[in-house]
């Protein structure tokens, strides 16, 4: 057995289950305290990556700057979806997803207008390689687990020991007797869905010098992301977490040992068994699906 | 007057949950909402604390008109809800649900200040504080439910049922309670079905009935009322 190759794979596991997690965010926020499921979820994360690729290769501006520009301008659409089409089917799941996959449609439609239908990469932002302890990554690599981590360490930090983080937490266990201490529901909605969508853009923007980004991707991050709030379950920020890095390991060994599609059967499958098992998830708490406050 | 309920009424849904209502609660008194269930109690408090809004009437607060105000601003105002069934935030720890009571306050010291002060009258809160609050027994979630309440440094504490489901002697511990937040300078406006107690804690008090004051008067006067006997406490 090889150990650089295996130590490899847990660490492209750990990129990968943080990839995941920007998108999951999204969905564990808004879900748990908005109860709107976003199909379209997957399409923010590519529409992240194309406005980067857009102000980075047509504009010239900076990468950075523009995955920010990405960021603030999914983090805005992220508040205009929940003020528009979502607000008003509060408490009513099937409309909320029928809104969902019509927004999904839109994005797709939008972005093949825009963009087309090819993979389009943005530029090497860093170059090289570090060797640590045998195990060689490309620098980008490197920076996209730090900031994964990062981010994920950040929103756990901020619901835990944030005045709002705490409301958002207060609003999702029980959002009546929330908006009796002065919370509102739409608020916290609307605060979740900004954070949600922000985060995932800025996961497109990191993958788009290292994978690329086209239309495709939009569902399979979307199905992965939502993998892991199942797989986690709702009520729980760490088994959430945890869900995600699980499911980023799977795709890592099961792709580098078995082949590529062995990574995606080997996350159907644990999610398949969960389901059976425990419909609410590894950590979560049955989903009541109450309707918010004002 | 703290405060001025006149000619209220509340809908919900279809149905008049409140049929014009008037009652008064003075500076530093306990006033009990008595009457058996759907007469329009907790109603009556959602629509006090602006979570549900009524289709006529008036509601004065310190003078002013809060009617229309929702919840944010009426608890900033200083009217605080403790509803009924304790509603305490489960997955949160105790001292989270206390600060969550704290939501519109900003002075940090002072939320701190405070939270020190309940932990005091409260000391099994404190040996708690950082567990969940779902591993609470049902008395000691009320005191937390009370305590929240408190936390936003009300002037007008109101309180649903707060004897609902408890122990004989934990309906005694909650009278305690109560008394003593009435010492402490807060008004207190008390729904109850269990009426001995509330009549017997309350400065006054009004029997409800079907959305509708049928009867009031001094809390002990009630309290030995033949109609009030006969309606509800069995006799």
């Amino acid at each position: 057995m090889d150990v650089t190759l295996a130590a490899q794979s847990f660490l492209n596991g750990v990129l990968l289950g943080g990839l995941i997690a920007l998108v999951a965010v999204g969905f564990y926020l808004v879900l748990g305290i908005a109860r709107v499921f976003n199909f379209a979820h997957g399409h923010v994360l590519v529409l992240g990556g194309f406005a980067t690729w857009s102000f980075r290769e047509n504009w010239g501006l900076n990468f950075w700057i523009a995955a920010l520009l990405g960021l603030v301008i999914m983090g805005v659409a992220g508040i205009i979806m929940e003020r528009f089409p979502f607000r008003r089917f509060y408490g009513d799941f099937i409309p909320i997803i029928v809104v969902g996959v019509a927004l999904l449609y839109l994005a797709e439609g939008g972005v093949v207008q825009v963009w087309g239908p090819e993979l389009k990469h943005v530029g090497p932002v860093i170059s090289g390689t570090t060797d640590f302890w045998g195990i060689v990554m490309t620098n980008w690599r490197w920076l996209v687990i730090a900031v994964g981590i990062g981010s994920m360490a950040g929103v756990s930090l901020f619901l835990a020991r944030t005045r709002v983080g705490r409301a958002m937490r207060a609003t999702a266990v029980d959002p009546d007797t929330a908006y009796l201490q002065g919370i509102s529901s739409i608020a916290m909605a609307r605060t979740a869905m900004f954070a949600g969508c922000a985060l995932a853009a800025m996961g497109g923007g990191l993958m788009a010098p290292m994978y690329g980004v086209n239309i495709a991707v939009g569902m399979a991050w979307m199905i992965k992301g939502m993998m892991a709030i199942i797989l986690g379950g709702l009520g729980s920020w760490n088994g959430c977490l945890a869900a995600c890095f699980m499911l980023g390991m799977a795709e890592s060994y099961c792709t580098v040992y078995i082949n590529p599609q062995a990574g995606y059967i080997a996350m159907f499958l644990m999610l398949v068994v969960v389901i059976l098992f425990r419909p609410w998830g590894l950590f979560g708490k049955p989903l009541r699906l109450g309707m918010p406050g004002e | 007057m703290l405060l001025e309920v006149k000619d209220l009424w509340v809908h919900y849904g279809g149905a008049e949950a409140v049929r014009g209502t008037s009652f008064e609660v003075g500076e530093g008194e306990i006033v009990a909402l008595v009457g058996a269930n759907g007469a329009g109690k907790t109603t009556i408090l959602r629509t006090i604390s602006g979570v549900k809004h009524a289709t006529s009437g008036e509601i004065r607060f310190l003078g002013q008109m809060i009617g229309r105000k929702g919840p944010s601003e009426i608890v900033s105002m200083g009217i605080s809800h403790c509803p009924e069934g304790r509603r305490v935030f489960m997955m949160l720890s105790v001292k989270e649900n206390l600060q969550v009571g704290a939501h519109i306050r900003k002075d940090k010291a002072e939320i701190k200040r405070d939270m020190e002060a309940l932990y005091e009258s409260f000391p099994v809160l404190r040996e708690r504080s950082k567990q969940d609050a779902m591993t609470l027994s049902g008395g000691e979630q009320q005191m937390l439910a009370i305590a929240r309440a408190l936390m936003s440094r009300p002037k007008l504490l109101l309180l649903d049922e707060p004897s609902l489901g408890l122990s004989p002697i934990m309906v005694q511990e909650v009278a305690r309670i109560i008394t003593n937040i009435h010492r402490t300078g807060v008004s207190v406006l008390l729904v109850e079905q269990n009426s001995v107690m509330a009549l017997n804690l309350a400065d006054r008090g009004y029997v409800l009935e079907t959305g509708t004051v049928k009867l009031e008067g001094a809390g002990k006067e009630l309290l030995h009322n033949e109609e009030v006997r006969k309606a509800f406490l069995g006799g």
